[in-house]
């Protein structure tokens, strides 16, 4: 069911994105598994296209806030005015199905925690009362990797909350030439037409918690995670959060290829996505060009996967 | 691999002395057999290796019965042992209990210790493969314990009862090897000597059928054989043809191989003893009615011309029900491939043959795909601990892009029921036909980069 679901969703999706299958399937299974997509890449490479063709595929509403440094939490929550005599609240940008927020590491730290109820909690409290956001709530925040200047690096508490990590890149060749031809008259973004609604992606959402995980692949999953925290050059590993995270999302990979249950492959392909953002290195690692990618390539290829140890006895 | 040295050991002990050539070099085909895509075929060579008793015989001697007699022997007692291998391969209760029909053909002491014996070893390697799959050592294994203690309680019971001995006659010729009568035994009145052959009941004189027989064969025999042997051997050679990914993991398609081999065989030995009678005596021997040498009454050696008749009847009638049997198997092999085509289930090997407990489809999933992992290991592609099923198939899948639809399958077959928990029938056949057919397939590419 969610296998049909998603492929209806992508084809529509990438009538606007080109070549970039992989990268689609990441962010719909981190919605289907009720997380947050941080997209970091370089400017132009399509983050926010994709952010609104989904959005538009999916239903959802979908609202766009440019983060700057002068950008105050109550932007993004909301306020309460006084008008005939009561206070009345005017919910802010964060009461939406899909939320994009552009270049969320240029607004300052108070600005970017008051995300971090929201993103957890699916909720915003203000003046003692809390106003619950609707559902599905998925929040795709981009961050620029290069410029670093006048930015405010994202904490960690911060980072955790993000489910995925997922870099874009640029098309290859003969996808940008694609690209080319397909905006040279119009976007097809203006037609795109909504392909599923808010209901069926929590249903799907529901579907991916039945999605059956073994007990050894919970045992692999388990190693990995414990791996991270005393991987060398490792300051600070996975947390308990991202482990959850991991078996969300891989089970999410699972149930969009048609699966009822978990393979190791799924939690092999969900591990660069969900953990590499997770992790911070020492100084000296970084220096030595160590990076959160290749330890966790190590780690993928020394935690041994639960498969049959072959049969001994036989000729 | 202790436990069939003992199922060797004790079908030796067994069977007589002369026959052990052929019952050796029957095991070593085995064991050649189950290191290749063809492990269950032992069905169909079985009958090979004792073809050599025919080597030397005559048809103007009474050898000729005693050589059928022997190489009857011979596969009867490979069949018996290549079926009790293949169930302790797949690791059945009960594999040693093949055997039990041949400890009936000498049942002593010794014979009933080595089926014990056999068994006991058999049963504690069964559960060591067991505990080791379960990660439970083997001392905990209530089975095993059970198995140690009834292998000494059996085996004291077997040495008890060692001085009876039960000789049992197994046909006109006595065997060297059998067990010696401890007291003096009394020839009963008008019985053979001691090594005489017993003597065969024949017409006195040639019945019409034995006249047809005897002129049919002279014309006709050797234009039947090749024949046979000629369209045998082409459908044989067209059925090695097919990939082994697509064979059937029984070797039903090696039936008119093994025919066609038995068919040239009997064409050799034919022509053999045709030259032979040629150069002793062109002229037919006088019919034995007829033969004025013999006097009336007189109970001495049969003449050589009926015995050369029945014989032939014999060998025809012999060779005859083999065909037939072979054809019936293939048409019950087709049958049931046809049946599980119509119905769309799957028919389990293991309930096919009427084994108890039937294993569950999930368990023989999970063991072909083991025995698959072990058959690559031994050919030198081991899969690597941290390598996924699906990692695994596409590494293989660079090695031998022919290989990689078979390879996908087979992980696609298994992954459901290592991961998914699911159990289905009809898969087990396929998956368990995969695990066979693939690892040669990777033999063969190993070879050609050689």
């Amino acid at each position: 069911m969610i296998r049909n679901w998603y492929q209806k969703l992508s084809a529509n999706v990438e009538q606007v994105i080109v070549g970039k299958h992989q990268e689609v399937k990441a962010v719909v299974a981190t919605l289907l598994s009720g997380g947050h997509v941080l997209l970091e890449d370089v400017p132009g490479t399509g983050k926010t296209t994709l952010a609104r063709a989904l959005a538009k595929s999916l239903g959802l509403d979908f609202r766009r806030v440019q983060f700057t440094p002068d950008l105050l939490p109550s932007d993004l929550t909301g306020v309460y005015v006084y008008l005939q005599g009561a206070f009345e609240f005017r919910p802010g940008p964060l009461f939406t199905g899909l939320l994009l927020a552009d270049e969320l590491n240029r607004a300052t730290p108070k600005t970017q925690s008051a995300l971090l109820e929201a993103m957890q909690e699916h909720q915003v409290t203000l003046e003692g009362k809390t106003h619950p956001l609707p559902r599905p709530f998925l929040v795709i925040a981009t961050q620029n990797p290069i410029e670093q200047e006048g930015t405010y690096r994202l904490p960690e508490a911060q980072l955790d909350r993000f489910t995925t990590r997922i870099k874009l890149g640029y098309p290859q060749g003969e996808d940008e030439r694609e690209m080319l031809r397909r905006m040279r008259q119009r976007s097809p973004l203006e037609t795109l037409e909504p392909v599923t609604s808010a209901a069926e992606v929590l249903e799907a959402q529901q579907l991916v918690r039945q999605v059956r995980v073994d007990a050894n692949l919970e045992d692999y999953l388990l190693a990995l995670v414990a791996t991270t925290r005393q991987a060398e050059g490792v300051i600070l590993g996975a947390s308990p959060r991202a482990a959850l995270a991991l078996e969300r999302f891989a089970q999410a990979l699972a149930a969009l290829e048609g699966r009822d249950y978990l393979i190791p492959d799924d939690l092999k392909t969900a591990t660069l996505p969900v953990l590499a953002h997770r992790l911070i290195l020492s100084y000296e690692a970084r220096l030595e060009g160590q990076s959160a990618e290749r330890v966790l390539a190590d780690i993928l290829s020394r935690v041994p996967v639960p498969v049959e140890t072959p049969l001994r006895g036989e000729a | 691999m202790l436990a069939r040295l003992t199922l060797l050991l004790l079908v030796l002990y067994a069977l007589p002395w002369h026959l052990w050539p052929g019952l050796l070099v029957g095991a070593g085909l085995f064991w050649l057999l189950w290191r290749s895509h063809y492990r269950d075929s032992f069905l169909w060579f079985a009958s090979l290796p004792g073809l050599y008793h025919f080597w030397g015989t005559s048809l103007q001697t009474p050898t000729l019965a005693g050589a059928f007699g022997d190489w009857g022997l011979t596969t009867v007692g490979l069949l018996l042992l290549g079926a009790s291998a293949s169930a302790a391969a797949r690791q059945e209760r009960g594999a040693v209990l093949w055997l039990v029909p041949l400890v009936a053909l000498r049942l002593d002491g010794i014979a009933l210790a080595l089926l014990v014996l056999a068994h006991a070893i058999y049963t504690l390697e069964r559960e060591r493969v067991r505990s080791g799959e379960v990660g439970r050592p083997l001392g905990w294994n209530r089975t095993a314990l059970l198995a140690a203690v009834g292998l000494l309680g059996l085996l004291a019971l077997a040495l008890v009862a060692l001085p009876v001995r039960i000789a049992l006659e197994m046909g006109s010729n006595p065997s060297p090897s059998a067990p010696v009568q401890p007291g003096p035994r009394v020839p009963e009145s008008g019985s053979r000597p001691p090594g005489q052959p017993r003597p065969r009941i024949s017409p006195a004189e040639p019945t019409p059928f034995s006249r047809f027989a005897e002129r049919a064969s002279q014309a006709l025999l050797p234009i039947i054989l090749g024949l046979m042997a000629l369209i045998l051997s082409l459908v044989g050679l067209s059925a090695l043809r097919t990939p082994p990914s697509k064979l059937r993991p029984r070797g039903f398609h090696l039936v008119p191989l093994v025919a066609a081999t038995f068919f040239w065989v009997m064409l050799l030995a034919w022509l053999g003893a045709h030259q032979q009678t040629d150069l002793t005596g062109a002229a037919p021997l006088p019919l034995p009615g007829l033969s004025p040498s013999t006097p009336e009454g007189e109970a001495g050696p049969l003449p050589p011309p009926i015995r050369r008749g029945v014989d032939w009847v014999y060998a025809v009638s012999l060779g005859l029900a083999l065909l037939v049997t072979a054809l019936l198997l293939v048409a019950v092999a087709l049958l049931r491939r046809l049946r599980e085509g119509s119905q769309g289930i799957g028919v389990s090997a293991a309930r096919g043959r009427g084994e108890l407990p039937a294993e569950p489809p999930s368990s023989r999933i999970r063991r072909a795909y083991q025995r698959f992992l072990r058959q690559m290991e031994q050919r030198g592609f081991p899969r690597t601990t941290f390598e996924s099923p699906r990692e695994y198939a596409t590494r293989l899948g660079k090695l031998n892009p022919r290989a990689l639809g078979e390879l996908r399958e087979l992980t696609e077959l298994y992954e459901p029921v290592r991961y998914g928990g699911s159990s289905d029938e009809t898969r087990a056949e396929r998956a368990e036909a995969l695990a066979e057919a693939l690892p040669a397939v990777f033999s063969q590419a190993q070879e050609g980069r050689a």
